[in-house]
């Protein structure tokens, strides 16, 4: 990062400066900006691009300190004609006089070149040296190349100077977001995972001089690393000490209202304008709206405004002293509840400043806090708030929130303390049925103890009074069968519960019964589940301790993908992982992403997968999920593999295995990494017999489509005579196209079939499993061969290859016709020609004055390289090439 | 750009199939519609030009996983159209003639997505090939 950033998205302005240079009618080109926007780095091109045009470029100094000395900016191209040689101490005064020897001292340097005056911030030139630089410029002695900071108000004579009419100029604005991806990417040497960019784009507000000090300010701290070739950001953006500095030099210029106003925003984030006004008064807060340096947002019948740039507030929040963040929180808080606290967040902000500002609340308004904070899913504002809450007061119900926000933190061990603790506290009967599921979740999914979980559930359940509150806890009993394993037990639980339940278990039934009707093969009816389930949520808000609203979406791609609609099950899972990602929900993204990863294995689409299950692999892991890691981490390992990379697939599927040995969901799938791991390395057998190992454990767990997936990857690996009746038995069972897709594919393997194969192809297409329909097309290519249809043979080649070169280049055994497409070489081709002609191993090594051994080890390759089995075959082939 | 952006817009191309000459005839008529005085800096047979746009087009969005070879590609692209009289005020209509392009031959299948990952490679590349072609001596 020690390298300069390249010079992006002001080529039009370079190209307009480099026209007035060319132009004699022009005198000088002076580029507006706001600070940090890049004038000087512009003024700098342009500086080269007046050298290239022949100029003689000299440069004028324009500082502030200069600035208090007449003609200081321009002492310097006097010639030095005081002994002591302390030119800029004493410089001349009279204006005539001055200009007369600095005209004379140009035209010497410049020895009849054409000169340019290049002078980086104009607006702090002093009135002396404006005067000076106007006659150079208006005689022309020199052309102008300046820069102006807009925003402050510009002197008179500055104003005259770079809008003068000979002057063109250059409004530089804002970098757009394209530009600061371009940026980045160009400037890190390599891309930036979604999530990093759209922070860096927020915190910088296109400013190219902040967004390079927060990314060398975030590569410092280690925030940004480089995770297999993605940076990705995971920390908070402090910026350098150079950007602290530039941020305190422009609030430095504020009067004292001004800077108060400024501070309260950046502890607060967003104010009432009303407070506000009683903080600084109507005067500072317009000037900072002159400045641009605050927004006001007015909606409905709120009037709010926040810090126009996210950075002032980053830089103020780390430099304020303690006291003064708490004298600004604390005097926001109080404020709110003078006007009488009615906004609905109210008591959130007041609980949360006070709580900030180290100030003594109330238990129960922090309670109520901690409330609104879950409804927001800000689950360490709960946890905070919660926790504020049990040092005032001890109650179950503080305890719960705290317990269930430490889950959704990846806390786990600490949230079941919490919870167990949580069972003794004054309160505990009123909140015994959230906190019992709660804490099944958590000892499931966080410390992955099933049993344990499963008895919280059922010994809360026997207690609970009938009714939506033991409902709940069925749900959450239903769950913890499903993700171990046991799909149709989960949705016998759940079907138990009969149709007349309350609207949350009927939300939280949705979430466990659409993916465990999707994997047993009723993906119809998962679909159907998992849009009533999103609908009734929306309806009712985000109530706390349901599952995050995006999980509906993860349940309608799983849904979709069982049932074959790849391009559909993608688009829905993008959405839900674009919503989680806005909302910070890191499950639920685990799950979007390694579901997008699940789907782009799918459709053959290794490079894609591989992107996504190492994402979501990484995400689970920084959490702790390490269920949904294994199956991230063993997806990696299958698109690895299919990439190519054994060695990556290798790792990836002994990590995934060493995971979560108790998480059941898709279990079986999670073999698949050892398997393509295997077939990466060559060793089809072993990858075979884990298959059916696989497969069988799916067929005992009730996980259909899993079964059905893993024995047509037996199937593609020569067995398909072996699975070929259970593959139609499933197909039977299974809705949608993807299973019987598959088993029409293996049908075709079995009976050679070429029309089998082909129509089987289409079917793969049609779900959007191109790897697939590829490898089913190159099956009926070679049928077609064998029955000596060498012409149809080709063409099914060449849809073969049409699909596989969709596939990212995924590399499997049944597309080894790719590798076969090298030519030959020209010795293979003699050989083969007289081998064709039916002449023999012996006298063909005789003719080349070959060995026979060599003769045939040439011929073994050629097979390979065609495809072909026999001499005659061979004959045949050649004979294709050959035609026209 | 992110390695999603990256992937749909290596993925458009492939997937437009044998649509890719509409893309290339869609991107020059609207070329010449948004500037009639680029019309003469092309060949009067555009059939080649379309192929040769097609070509290059994959090749650059392919070359974009890799930084060094992509900087390579991109970048002596941009010193031969200046050669060929581009200047730097063509680059934002062919940005846009390419956009519109693409949304016109995608059809159904364009998404707002794929739209913003074109105008973010296309950004990438443009920079990349005007930042060499301003090193051309004039």
């Amino acid at each position: 990062m020690t390298t300069r950033w390249p010079l992006i998205g002001r080529r039009v302005e370079l190209d307009r400066i480099d026209r007035a240079l060319a132009d004699p009618a022009t005198e000088g080109v002076v580029v507006f900006g706001p600070a940090g926007v890049g004038r000087s780095r512009l003024a700098e091109e342009a500086r080269h691009l007046a050298e290239r045009r022949g100029r003689l470029c000299l440069r004028g100094v324009a500082s502030g300190s200069a600035a208090a000395m007449p003609l200081g900016a321009l002492a310097h191209l006097l010639p030095d004609d005081r002994p002591d040689g302390d030119r800029a101490a004493a410089p001349p005064v009279d204006l005539g006089a001055a200009f007369g020897r600095v005209r004379a001292a140009v035209a010497a340097e410049a020895d009849g070149r054409p000169v340019a005056l290049v002078i980086d911030d104009l607006h702090l030139l002093d009135a002396a040296s404006t005067t000076l630089v106007a006659q150079l410029v208006a005689s022309g002695t020199a052309f102008l190349v300046g820069t102006v900071r807009t925003g402050d108000p510009l002197p008179d004579g500055i104003r005259a100077l770079a809008r003068a009419d000979g002057v063109a100029t250059v409004d530089l604005a804002p970098l757009s977001r394209e530009c600061v991806d371009t940026l980045l990417h160009l400037g890190l040497g390599g891309p930036l995972d979604g999530a990093a960019a759209a922070r860096l784009w927020a915190a910088c507000d296109g400013n190219v001089l902040f967004l390079h000090e927060l990314v060398v300010g975030a590569l410092e701290s280690g925030a940004l690393v480089d995770e297999g070739g993605v940076w990705s950001l995971d920390g908070p953006l402090l910026g350098t000490g150079l950007l602290r500095e530039l941020v305190e030099a422009r609030l430095a210029a504020l009067p004292p209202a001004g800077r108060r106003a400024m501070e309260a925003l950046a502890v607060c984030t967003r104010l009432a304008h009303a407070h506000l006004l009683a903080v600084a008064g109507a005067e500072a807060l317009l000037d900072l709206e002159g400045r641009g340096m605050i927004d006001v947002i007015a909606d409905r019948r709120r009037v709010d405004v926040v810090l126009a740039e996210a950075v002032h507030g980053e830089v103020l929040r780390a430099t304020l002293p303690v006291l003064r963040t708490a004298a600004r929180l604390l005097d926001a808080a109080e404020f709110i509840e003078r006007a009488g606290a009615r906004r609905r967040d109210d008591p959130l902000r007041i609980a949360g400043w006070r709580l900030e500002g180290r100030h003594p609340v109330d238990a129960d308004l922090l309670l109520g806090a901690a409330h609104l904070a879950a409804q927001a899913l800000d689950h360490a504002r709960v946890a905070t708030l919660a926790e504020a809450s049990l040092r005032e007061r001890s109650t179950a119900e503080a305890a719960w929130l705290l317990g269930s926000a430490l889950y959704e933190l990846g806390r786990f061990l600490e949230a079941e303390e919490v919870f167990v603790a949580a069972e003794a506290r004054p309160g505990a009967d009123a909140v015994a049925v959230s906190l019992a599921a709660a804490r099944a979740t958590n000892l499931f999914w966080g410390c992955l103890r099933p049993e344990e979980a499963m008895a919280v559930s059922r010994r809360a359940q026997a207690v609970a009074p009938a009714g939506e509150e033991r409902d709940v806890l069925v749900c959450s009993e239903a769950s913890v069968l499903m993700f171990s394993g046991h799909p149709g037990e989960a949705i016998d639980r759940l079907d138990g519960l009969g149709d007349d339940v309350g609207p949350i278990t009927s939300i939280v039934r949705a979430v466990v019964r659409a993916p465990a009707l999707a994997v047993v093969g009723r993906t119809a009816e998962a679909l159907l589940v998992a849009e009533r389930g999103a609908a009734e949520h929306a309806a009712m808000g985000n109530p706390p301790a349901v599952a995050h609203p995006a999980t509906h979406e993860v349940n309608r791609a799983m849904a979709l993908m069982e049932a074959g609609c790849l391009a559909e099950a993608r688009a829905v899972a993008a959405a839900a992982y674009e919503r989680t990602l806005a909302d910070g929900i890191a499950i639920t993204r685990v799950w979007a992403a390694t579901l997008l990863g699940r789907c782009a294995l799918l459709e053959g689409r290794p490079a894609t997968a591989a992107r996504w299950q190492r994402e979501a692999a990484r995400l689970a892991g920084r959490v702790g999920f390490d269920g949904p890691r294994r199956l991230a981490e063993a997806g990696l390992a299958v698109a690895l593999a299919q990439a190519g990379d054994e060695r990556g697939a290798r790792e990836a599927a002994d990590l995934a295995e060493s995971l979560a040995p108790t998480f059941g969901f898709l279990r079986a799938e999670t073999h698949l990494g050892g398997a393509w791991a295997a077939v990466a390395r060559g060793d089809t057998v072993a990858a075979a017999a884990l298959l059916a190992e696989a497969a069988t454990e799916a067929e005992a767990t009730g996980h259909l489509t899993s079964e059905a997936w893993l024995r047509h990857e037996r199937a593609r690996l020569g067995h398909a005579r072996d699975e070929c009746d259970r593959l139609e038995a499933l197909a039977a069972r299974c809705d949608g196209e993807m299973v019987g897709a598959r088993a029409a594919h293996v049908r075709g393997l079995v009976d050679d079939d070429p029309d089998q194969l082909d129509r089987a192809s289409r079917a793969l297409e049609a779900v959007g499993a191109l790897l697939l329909a590829a490898e089913a097309s190159s099956a009926a290519a070679d049928a077609l061969r064998r029955r000596r249809q060498q012409r149809a043979a080709a063409a099914m080649l060449t849809r073969a290859t049409i699909l596989a070169d969709a596939c990212e280049g995924a590399r499997t055994p049944g597309l080894a016709f790719r590798d076969a497409a090298v030519p030959l070489t020209a010795r293979e081709r003699e050989i083969a020609l007289l081998a064709a002609a039916g002449i023999q191993s012996k006298q063909v090594a005789e003719r080349l004055y070959l060995s026979v051994r060599t003769v045939d080890n040439h011929l073994q390759r050629i097979y390979r390289k065609l495809g072909v089995t026999s001499r005659a075959e061979l004959a045949a082939t050649l004979a294709e090439e050959d035609a026209p | 750009m992110t390695p999603d952006d990256v992937a749909t817009v290596q993925a458009t191309l492939p997937d437009l199939g044998p649509r890719t000459d509409e893309l290339a005839r869609a991107f020059y008529t609207r070329l010449f519609a948004l500037d009639p005085t680029l019309r003469p800096l092309f060949p009067t047979d555009m059939e080649a030009q379309r192929q040769k746009f097609v070509a290059t087009l994959g090749e650059i969005v392919g070359a974009i996983s890799r930084l060094d070879r992509f900087t390579a590609a991109a970048g002596g692209l941009g010193v031969a159209h200046v050669t060929h009289g581009a200047e730097v005020h063509h680059y934002e209509l062919v940005g846009e003639a390419l956009g519109w392009a693409l949304r016109t031959t995608l059809g159904d299948a364009w998404t707002p997505a794929i739209g913003h990952a074109w105008a973010v490679a296309y950004n990438l590349v443009a920079e990349t090939m005007m930042a060499a072609a301003a090193q051309v001596d004039p």
